[in-house]
């Protein structure tokens, strides 16, 4: 049972890591197979954190490439003329896999397709209803750029003719680890370009790095001016505009790698951008990973130690055998009462979260209907089929935000409950729990990829708790919401249909050039809002629909991983009277020779402890096992 | 004969009718300046968002490198490009004043000195220059849009934009773009006034520019360009704005145009390396530049790049190598031809020019409206404006031109054989090719035709199902037969 042993990062600390598998081992040496457990699954978030980069800008810039250039291997598809046009999420697999994941009337579909056919699926080609409700691609390959948990993301361009999708990919950002914006060297950063940085970089965290990728520089013969003029409309912006520009070609790299070109693979400019996304991104993933993983592994490490004092304890002092049965059995019972529907934290976790049902249902209906009254008003100072484009456009990008940011209040609304619930069982039954940091969520597990069909869903949820435990790679992301299962899934597909295809744009087609017939205008305008509030209510149905799953599932998921630590500790509660009288009953000899291996145990726990303690910068919440007494 | 003396007299009349009317001297100008534009060269505006190319396609046009072009955002100023006898630059400013501004050639470009005088106090330059491309029409240089300096852009949209329309803009527009963006299309229907129609498929034509970049500078980078702008001619959201989309590469026709024999020289110097020499230098921008090749100084090699593109070189290198090319002229003519000028500059002879008179008595006629508007009310003032509402109604020249407009934009429904022959209708001067005979055909063939258009075209208006505006349309196609019908009476 050791540590995954995926390809070590030159950041890991190969010592710190080795501390980790020993205390790993000691964990199930001594029967606690489920911290065990956890400190398998911090140490591969240290080997593979799991990080998120998305790559936007406006479109024709070279997004694609710059995907395909990082993992020098054509993956996404690129052309001249037609522009990607969905999602396409590239991460790590055993073998190439292609996902496409649908929404269809209410319904989540995925299926897995032939690689050949991602051309017509992501990008404008072929048949436009091959590529309906495809609301993001999943591609696998099995690419060594990939194998330390990145994951590239590439995005439909914004400022195309379909500013919903511009919405859509928005949506997206908050849960982007890290940010490529690409921009093209052969013109400067344009103020659409510029609005849509700031955008991007407001939308994600403070712990987002962001890079530009001025692409195509082989052919661009004022590249270094260009770079010179970017830098100054960047730092122009302000703080948030102090984004390193990195100057690439995807031809060049292209032919670097087939000629194996070192010296051109340089002047192609990936091996700087990759250094970049390093360490700017990777690097500090591994860092807070790291650090949690040593907050977690001292925390397993005074568990252990804790029990083992104990145990030595009553060896040395066996006529301390009955009050320590006796205070046993007192925590057993305390323990029994939180067991059941009746318990304190059960009924805190039902009454919360009806609670956050009820607040984020309000909050986006309230949200509703500011848009709809918005609308109502914008229709009626609008003539022209173009300006109810555009208003169509501006009602989807604030429905695309008011539903982000639903889901984002309800996740922050759950971790909340999660701390709270964890005190609750502290202060009833003194469970401490050596997780007991918020888990942050994985981003990468928010594009599963699993074909899951209903009964294996089920078994994932089982399975669930190894996706939970991957979470928390970064503390700072706790705060982000499940957005990325669901706005897809949902309103998304609602959100990048044209205006046209809401039937908003049809109400006012074929006006004829001095139509000034008034009543005809405002029977138009009729229509209109009825097409709005059709839209309206239909993503409100949607949402609705996915928020209430949503809640169903979180509490469902929090119940059973309280359930889980109610359980634990009562079986280490247990144990360890079964210890106490096994222990007792021994001749004297056994005892003395048990006691011996119990103290080489601490010393060897303290021994990694102190190992641990190297990349603890919290300062270790508690002590350290310290030795035989 | 022709059709047409119609509108452009009625609308002199009203012209000399203002004059008379107004007392005001800063109108005064302005009517001048109306009354010099309806009867000078056509107008045409180049537009698009910054570094789209409109200064090089302007250049490329005009056979000169007049304008300026930088890597940078450049143009600044709205700057008019007309015929005149001498060479001379103008500021103008908003209050109509113009004050000369002193100028030089600096490495062929023309570069005008602004002095004291501020940008902001400039509405417009003027640039009069003798080149015989600027007889017919005077070219229109607009700063880009989607500027980060957002002062630059909005001059544009003032200038273009239909309610403050003044002596001086545009009657026709090439719209320039990269790739269709969403601002494009904004901008495009932004000064498309439908109640006006003032700037239409009609009078609009869209370049995908800067052609060569499309394809990455592959050599079929154009192929692939011609393919891309086949597909846009079919989007609706383009053609309700403009008539057609044609690539072009500004770069290649500009230095076509302009090329010089000590760049030829150069060039075909570079020509004579091995293979593998020009294989490695045509690599990428760097590597074209790279100060290890000593065959070519640098800085050479760098003013080549800026006058042709890496494109450019990829085409020109292995032509002279082969020694299929072997003089300046020559190499000069290829480059057009591969540039796309020529397609553009016989779309503008096809498209603009025939409706020329029609668009700039439109031009006047807006004008006038405008420059009224801004007047204090008067009796005088409520005659000239019922004279223009008669002459925009009456005018079967505008009414011909709505009449492409709608055609063209895809806004009735008609079949192709119609659709082309309205267009034809609504563009020939000449009655027999309005009615598709040759133009030797005889009155009564004439006759004979119109008559049976007349028929075909009344029996579609009068049509129970087909919608208003169709029927508005057939009505305007019968009327046009019914003037060739009584011409050859």
């Amino acid at each position: 049972m050791t540590v995954s042993s995926a390809a070590p990062s030159a950041l890991a600390d190969s010592e710190f890591l080795a501390a980790l598998d020993a205390a790993s081992d000691a964990a199930s040496q001594l029967h606690r197979p489920d911290l065990s457990e956890q400190l398998n699954l911090a140490g591969d978030r240290i080997l593979r954190p799991a990080t998120v980069v998305c790559v936007v800008g406006e479109f024709k810039q070279g997004k694609s490439s710059v995907v395909n250039s990082l993992l020098g291997q054509f993956v996404c598809p690129t052309d001249d003329d037609l522009a990607t046009s969905a999602v396409t999420v590239v991460r790590f697999g055993g073998t190439v896999r292609v996902l496409v994941h649908r929404r269809i009337d209410g319904h989540d579909t995925v299926e897995e397709i032939a690689p050949a056919q991602v051309g017509s699926l992501v990008t404008e080609q072929g048949d436009p209803a091959v590529r309906a409700h495809v609301e993001r691609v999943e591609i696998e390959v099995p690419n060594p750029a990939l194998a330390g948990g990145l994951v590239l993301v590439d995005t439909p361009g914004v400022g195309g003719l379909s500013v919903g999708q511009a919405a859509a990919t928005l949506a997206y950002l908050p849960f982007a680890d890290g940010l490529i914006f690409a921009t093209d060297a052969t013109s400067e950063l344009s103020a659409p370009e510029i609005a849509l940085l700031r955008t991007a970089v407001e939308r994600c965290p403070t712990a987002l790095m962001a890079l530009m990728a001025l692409t195509k520089v082989d052919i661009a013969a004022n590249w270094r001016r260009i770079a010179e003029i970017d830098r100054n409309h960047l730092d122009a912006t302000g703080e948030k505009g102090r984004v390193p520009i990195i100057p690439v070609s995807s031809v060049l790299r292209q032919a670097a790698l087939r000629l194996h070109d070192a010296a051109l693979d340089a002047r192609s400019g990936y091996p700087a951008l990759a250094e970049e996304i390093s360490r700017r991104i990777i690097g500090p993933a591994k860092k807070s990973a790291t650090e949690l993983a040593a907050v977690e592994g001292r925390a397993v490490v005074a568990q252990l130690s804790a029990s083992l004092k104990a145990d030595l304890q009553l060896l040395e002092h066996p006529e301390g055998l009955e009050m320590a049965l006796q205070d046993l059995r007192a925590a057993q019972a305390r323990l029994d009462h939180l067991r059941g529907p009746g318990s304190r934290w059960s009924m805190q976790l039902g009454d919360r979260m009806a609670d956050l049902g009820a607040q984020v249902n309000y909050t986006f209906r309230a949200a509703m209907r500011t848009a709809s009254r918005e609308m109502d008003e914008g229709i009626e100072s609008i003539n022209t089929p173009e300006e109810w484009d555009r208003l169509g456009q501006e009602l989807q990008t604030h429905v695309a935000e008011a539903v982000a940011e639903v889901f984002a209040t309800l996740e922050r609304g759950v971790q909340e409950l999660r701390r709270d619930l964890a005190t609750t069982l502290m202060e009833e039954a003194g469970i401490v729990d050596a997780d007991a940091r918020p888990r942050g969520v994985d981003v990468a597990a928010l594009w599963t990829s699993a074909l899951i069909a209903e009964d294996e869903a089920l078994a994932s949820q089982a399975a669930g708790q190894t996706v939970a435990g991957l979470r928390g790679a970064q503390s700072g992301l706790s705060l982000f919401s499940l957005l990325g299962q669901f706005v897809p899934r949902g309103a998304v597909a609602l959100l990048m249909a044209s205006p046209l295809t809401l039937g908003i744009g049809i109400a006012f087609a074929g006006a004829s050039l001095r139509d000034s017939h008034r009543r005809k205008i405002a029977l138009r305008r009729q229509k209109a809002k009825a097409a709005g509030r059709q839209f309206l209510d239909d993503v409100q149905f949607e949402v609705g629909n996915e928020l209430a799953d949503t809640i169903r599932v979180r509490q469902r998921d929090l119940r059973d991983e309280f359930a889980e630590r109610v359980t634990n500790a009562l079986k280490v509660n247990s144990d360890a009277a079964a210890r106490a009288q096994a222990n007792a009953q021994q001749a004297e000899a056994e005892r003395g020779r048990r006691a011996g291996q119990i103290r080489a145990g601490l010393e060897r726990l303290a021994a990694i402890d102190r190992a641990l303690a190297v990349r603890d910068v919290a300062g270790g919440m508690n002590s350290n096992a310290g030795g035989p007494t | 004969m022709t059709m047409d003396g119609g509108v452009v007299e009625q609308v002199r009349g009203l012209l000399r009718l203002a004059e008379g009317l107004i007392a005001d001297d800063r109108a005064h100008a302005e009517l001048h300046g109306l009354t010099d534009a309806l009867d000078g060269p056509l107008r045409v505006a180049f537009a698009g968002r910054v570094k789209a190319g409109k200064s090089t396609l302007l250049n490329a046009l005009v056979g000169e490198r007049l304008a300026p072009t930088d890597a940078g955002e450049c143009t600044k100023v709205v700057t008019v490009y007309k015929h005149a006898r001498g060479y001379e630059v103008l500021a103008v400013g908003a209050d109509g004043a113009s004050l000369p501004l002193p100028f030089g050639r600096d490495g062929g470009a023309l570069k005008i000195d602004l002095g004291e005088c501020p940008p902001a106090a400039i509405d417009h330059i003027e640039v009069g220059w003798p080149s015989s491309e600027l007889r017919d029409l005077t070219l229109i240089d607009t700063p880009g849009l989607a500027s980060i300096d957002d002062v630059n852009s909005r001059r544009t949209q003032g200038f273009m934009a239909a309610e403050e329309r003044r002596a001086g803009g545009p009657d026709a527009v090439v719209y320039l773009m990269r790739h269709l963006h969403h601002t494009d299309a904004e901008f495009l229907d932004a000064f498309l006034d439908r109640t006006t129609g003032d700037v239409s498929p009609v009078n609009a034509v869209a370049v995908l520019s800067r052609a060569d970049e499309i394809g990455v500078c592959r050599l079929d980078a154009l192929e692939s360009a011609e393919r891309i702008a086949a597909r846009y001619r079919e989007l609706r959201d383009l053609r309700s704005l403009v008539s057609t989309v044609v690539p072009v590469a500004g770069l290649l026709a500009e230095t076509g145009q302009t090329l010089r024999e000590h760049e030829f020289a150069s060039l075909r110097s570079l020509a004579a390396e091995a293979r593998a020499t020009l294989d490695e230098l045509l690599v990428s921008v760097d590597g074209f530049c790279d100060p290890h090749y000593r065959g070519l100084p640098v800085e050479t090699r760098r003013s080549l790049l800026d006058r042709l593109g890496i494109f450019g070189l990829r085409l020109s290198l292995p032509e002279l190598a082969a020694g299929r090319i072997s003089n300046a002229p020559a190499l000069a003519q290829a480059l057009v031809a591969a540039s796309g000028l020529t397609e553009l500059q016989s779309l503008i002879r096809r498209h603009f020019l025939p409706r020329a008179q029609v668009l700039r008595s439109r031009s006047a006629l807006a004008g006038l409206s405008s420059l009224i508007s801004h007047l204090p009310r008067s009796d005088g003032m409520r005659e000239l404006e019922t004279g223009i509402e008669r002459v925009e109604a009456a005018a079967h020249e505008f009414a011909e031109l709505r009449l492409a407009h709608l055609v063209l934009s895809g806004t009735v429904e008609l079949s192709p054989e119609d659709a082309a022959e309205a267009e034809r209708v609504s563009i020939a001067r000449d009655p027999a090719t309005r009615v598709g005979l040759p133009k030797d055909a005889r009155a009564e063939t004439i006759r004979a035709a119109a008559q049976n258009r007349i028929e075909h075209w009344r029996t579609l208006s009068a049509d129970p199902l087909s919608d208003p505006v169709l029927a508005d349309v057939c009505e305007i196609v019968a009327r046009s037969y019914e003037a060739v019908f009584a011409a050859n009476t």
